[in-house]
């Protein structure tokens, strides 16, 4: 079992790590803004970003049909929720309950 | 010019009541506190699951802040993994928070100690829920009102999982979903600000793709598979131009 100092060690430099990557680019902003390139990347990379943070947080068998439906349900019903009322919170949490409902109790 | 933003910013923060900030920035920021709720519960529970003690649950949602990664790091403690090999995984998984600084207006957070908080806090939410934030001349204290609610939505949540994880009944499952849902709403988001089926498709593109090759690290394949089509189209695009400018003489 892991002792308390390489607990410690490890929450800290995976804490470091990350504050590195979000902090580091800000000390070159101004010559990244003045590219075309990343401009150009920066418009363009949320949308590609956030599909792909969707898709890799879908677990991780669904092609198994006995998985891949209720999250086909869970999905219609946040995405149809969210173009049809644009409430983040609603399509959020119906998806989640009905994905729950489906796992947790089974017909 | 610059000095005129800064007087406009200026007028901005003191006509304005900083409580009504605090409150834009949490009605921003509902629709995520709330979906890591769930995600939150379920990472105090197993890191309490796996043996690791109570307090270290605030400690890595507080420290760490980054929802995906926090996980697999429990799975890396629990096996003792080397600390480098803690490093690498780290640098992997939140290599894509390099690019969130570009459209993220930290110029707009003033005290150096919250800029550096600011930094620190660039969660994927917090870029996403900020993207338009520059547009729609969002104040400092409504982007820190963003991130730091957020940042304790996820350590009270985590903690609360750690603490109570026994009172949830291991029957109920898929909890994890949320997060799911949140990233499709934060998508579809991204789609109305930026309208564009070939991206759309080359992102899923890239997605089925690194499935295939890397299913382990799909997320970073897949994001390096994205960055490299839109490098290449904007190469096809400049050399396009600079042709038609050619012509054009």
């Amino acid at each position: 079992m892991a002792n308390n100092l390489y607990l410690f060690s490890a929450i800290a430099l995976s804490a470091l790590v990350t504050f590195g990557l979000r902090a580091l680019p800000f000390a070159f902003i101004k010559a990244l803004r003045r590219s075309d390139l990343i401009n150009y990347l920066a418009q363009r990379m949320p949308l590609g970003i956030m599909i792909v943070l969707a898709a890799s947080t879908i677990p991780q068998d669904v092609l198994n049909p006995n998985v891949a439906w209720p999250v086909a349900v869970a999905l219609t019903t946040t995405v149809v929720l969210h173009l049809f009322k644009s409430n983040a919170v609603l399509s959020v949490l119906a998806g989640t309950a009905v994905y729950v409902g489906i796992l947790s109790w089974p017909l | 010019m610059a000095e005129n933003l800064a007087i406009k910013e200026a007028v901005h923060e003191v006509g304005d009541n900083r409580w009504y900030q605090v409150r834009l920035g949490a009605k921003n920021v509902l629709p995520a506190a709330v979906a890591v709720v769930p995600l939150g519960l379920a990472l105090g529970v197993l890191l309490v699951r796996v043996g690791l003690p109570w307090w270290s649950a605030p400690l890595l949602a507080g420290l760490v802040f980054a929802g995906s990664l926090e996980f697999l790091l429990i799975g890396l403690v629990v096996a003792v993994a080397p600390l480098s090999h803690i490093a690498l995984t780290t640098l992997l998984v939140n290599f894509r928070h390099v690019f969130y600084a570009i459209s993220f207006p930290l110029h707009r957070v003033r005290h150096k100690g919250a800029k550096i908080y600011s930094m620190f806090a660039l969660t994927d939410e917090a870029y996403a829920l900020t993207l338009h934030a520059e547009r729609r001349n969002y104040s400092a204290i409504r982007i820190l009102s963003i991130q730091s609610l957020f940042h304790a939505s996820w350590i009270l949540s985590v903690f609360a999982g750690a603490l109570l994880g026994g009172l949830i009944p291991d029957s109920v499952k898929g909890l994890e979903f949320a997060v799911t849902a949140l990233f499709v709403v934060l998508s579809i988001e991204a789609y109305k600000e930026y309208q564009s089926v070939p991206l759309t498709m080359l992102a899923l593109l890239s997605v089925v793709v690194a499935n295939l090759i890397a299913p382990q690290s799909m997320m970073v394949v897949a994001m390096l598979m994205y960055l490299l089509g839109l490098s290449a189209l904007y190469l096809v695009r400049k050399h396009r131009s600079v042709k038609e400018g050619q012509h054009g003489e």
